[in-house]
């Protein structure tokens, strides 16, 4: 536990009968199966009381330890009527690992993945040889991670339940890079923080900014709301999360429902407000990707500034262009075109 | 700073003795799964004369790129030229940060397309059968080895005896193709298998030049003769025609005796599947057909045969 230390007052923290104290602001925390929570756990139970998935995670954890991570996953989520087999291959799917390969991160860095879930890029950057540390706010999805690397040979990955007040147990400049795949749009959901949406995921890309060394990297994937997709009625990840109305501003579409449906908190952009967030937080962009085709299954990374018309109409492009009309727009329009109207963006940040 | 992909590409140009070729785009694409997923970094030929696509083991501990140059390699020297026009050319085999990988050109993919309008894919079958059989009589070898054959098998199969998820009757059908092959193994001839011969993996170039066969990563020298023919079949969908037929005048070529060939995919497929571990535990083995020795073809049918549950 030396790594971590008080997300308030970033000093050390000590080890006293399983809990993590601050000696310096007097707050403690709990430690469930080696693991520190930071997080407000009365309220998470609240908010998973309903959810399935929620609920299945301790038998997860459970199955896990004894039989095996595959095996648990076959057994528990596979069979989830909400999730299923999509979320099964959405987790042993290795390709997103692949990510590591368009950052810098090698064998002895520091690398957080903040948002581990079910530890399908925590893998691959404790593979790569470097010092995985991973955070989630759901105790037992850290738990699994931890477990899974272990069983998959890498050992003596790092890990803490924390995040949901958009606070790490870091201290400053500790890490040399920061992944955060599929993340950032729903930091806005987190009911432990006051702010708004955009408040919250400004706070957590300072407080990303704050962890890492100068020169370090943080490298987001997130889901681009002016997508070809969103443009033809598919609902996106944003405000309302409404087919076309989920496209404008949150006022806007508060507006327009007469507030009758509640805003989800999630927060998408486009490429511009993007890196104008990424700006306001302080980090300088050496690189933007587009994943096609999405980040949840990357098949290619397509640097924004390359010049690769095949590359944006590859055939995996018909794994998210499900209706003839978007099949016969990705055909017909320009790349130019095509590389703003993409699904998902992945940045590579540099805090100088 | 630059990434790994861009640090790759900077050895890669070096080696070459590319100055230029840290300022050109390219792009990524991510591997499949199992223990043997490369990664592909693509250089289009924009600004350079030619482009090149790197294949980049995805671990440290990823053994397939040197068992793939080794092949490649070996297969250049010993294919007479035409043949081994098809094999594409290691330019550099190198090393970073513990990663390996291999740089070959680039191949224009959108003759695929154009000639996939021009060719039949019968005309498709009829490449794949007469490459396969000059690429059979190349590397033919008289006859396989028990030791040989327990040595790339024994260990799959009883691992495949022993999950539970497999069905009694596909256990059962792996065991008898596995003892039919192995009391008859001298009269079974080994050749070179590609081992992942389907159409994504060719690419057309125009008439003169045939094509270019990529991915050796699965390939074996010794390998099973005539399962790179099935396989290439069963995935070239709606192919018209009876492909039995091939399947003959390619046994007669290389002194197989057809029976055998039933057989011989049962063990291929079952080994492909244990291989790729994830795929293993979600998809269902597939079976020999008959439809093969029918002629019987048609598109439903065959990926009924490819992907039904056999549970």
């Amino acid at each position: 536990m030396g790594w971590l230390c008080c997300p308030d007052c970033h000093q050390p923290l000590s080890e006293r009968s399983a809990q993590v104290c601050c000696s310096d602001c007097g707050q403690s925390w709990r430690v469930r199966h080696g693991i520190a929570d930071f997080t407000d756990s009365a309220r998470r139970a609240e908010d998973e009381e309903f959810g399935t998935y929620a609920r299945a995670l301790p038998e997860l954890v459970r199955i896990a330890r004894h039989d095996g991570w595959l095996e648990a996953l076959e057994k528990v989520i596979c069979p989830l009527p909400e999730v299923g087999p999509g979320m099964f291959s959405y987790v042993t799917d290795e390709s997103k690992g692949d990510l590591i390969h368009v950052t810098n991160i090698g064998r002895g860095h520091k690398v957080l993945d903040l948002g581990c879930g079910l530890g399908a890029v925590s893998v691959a950057i404790a593979q790569r040889g470097a010092d995985c540390h991973v955070v989630d706010v759901s105790h037992e999805q850290t738990i699994f991670t931890a477990i899974r690397c272990r069983q998959l040979g890498c050992a003596g990955v790092k890990a803490a339940c924390a995040g949901d007040d958009m606070k790490l147990p870091l201290a400053d400049g500790y890490l040399d890079a920061i992944v955060m795949n599929g993340v950032l749009e729903w930091l806005g959901c987190a009911e432990r923080y006051r702010g708004s949406p955009e408040d919250s995921q400004l706070a957590m890309l300072r407080e990303a900014h704050r962890v890492l060394r100068p020169g370090g990297e943080l490298y987001v994937a997130s889901k681009n709301l002016y997508s070809l997709l969103h443009f033809l009625g598919t609902a996106p990840d944003h405000g309302t999360r409404l087919p076309w109305i989920g496209i404008l501003p949150p006022q806007l579409q508060r507006l327009l429902t007469v507030g009758r449906v509640p805003d989800s908190g999630a927060r998408i952009y486009g490429l511009r407000a993007y890196r104008r967030l990424f700006r306001t937080a302080g980090f300088v962009e050496i690189a933007a990707y587009a994943l096609m085709p999405e980040f949840r299954h990357p098949k290619r990374f397509i640097p924004l500034s390359a010049p690769a018309p095949v590359a944006f109409r590859g055939p995996d492009s018909s794994d998210i262009y499900n209706r003839r009309l978007e099949r016969l727009l990705a055909r017909l329009l320009p790349c130019e075109v095509l590389r703003r109207l993409v699904y998902c963006y992945g940045f590579l940040l540099e805090k100088k | 700073m630059s990434s790994v992909c861009q640090r790759i590409i900077d050895d890669f140009g070096s080696a070459l003795g590319l100055s230029g070729l840290s300022r050109v785009p390219w792009y990524l694409i991510a591997g499949k799964a199992g223990p043997n997923a490369v990664l592909k970094i693509v250089i289009p030929p924009a600004r350079l004369a030619r482009g090149y696509v790197l294949t980049v083991a995805r671990h440290a501990s990823t053994p397939v790129i040197k068992h793939e140059v080794s092949v490649v390699n070996r297969l250049r020297q010993a294919l007479p030229p035409h043949v081994s026009e098809s094999v594409p050319k290691v330019l550099v085999h190198g090393q970073f940060d513990g990663l390996e990988y291999f740089g070959i050109p680039f191949y224009e993919s959108r003759g695929n397309r154009r000639i996939a309008r021009r060719l039949a894919r019968k005309r498709r079958l009829a490449w794949v059968e007469q490459w396969l059989t000059e690429l059979g009589a190349a590397t033919r070898h008289c006859g396989l080895t028990q030791e040989w054959l327990e040595a790339e098998y024994a260990k799959t199969i009883s691992r495949i005896q022993a999950d539970p998820r497999v069905a009694c009757d596909v256990k059962r059908q792996v065991q008898e193709s596995f003892e039919t092959i192995c009391n008859s193994a001298e009269q079974i001839p080994s050749v070179c298998c590609h081992g992942d011969l389907w159409p994504g993996n060719i690419l057309w170039q125009h008439a003169s030049t045939g094509a270019v066969v990529l991915d050796w990563g699965a390939a074996r020298w010794p390998g099973l003769p005539c399962v790179d023919l099935c396989r290439f079949a069963l995935s070239n969908f709606g192919s018209n025609g009876p492909i039995g037929d091939a399947i003959r005048r390619y046994c007669r070529a290389i002194g197989l005796d057809p029976a055998y060939v039933p057989a011989l995919y049962d063990l291929y497929n079952v080994f492909v599947k244990a291989e790729l571990d994830v795929a293993y535990a979600t998809q269902p083995l597939a079976r020999w057909d008959p439809f093969l020795e029918d002629g019987d073809a048609s598109p439903s049918h065959k990926l009924s045969c490819m992907l039904a549950p056999i549970k």
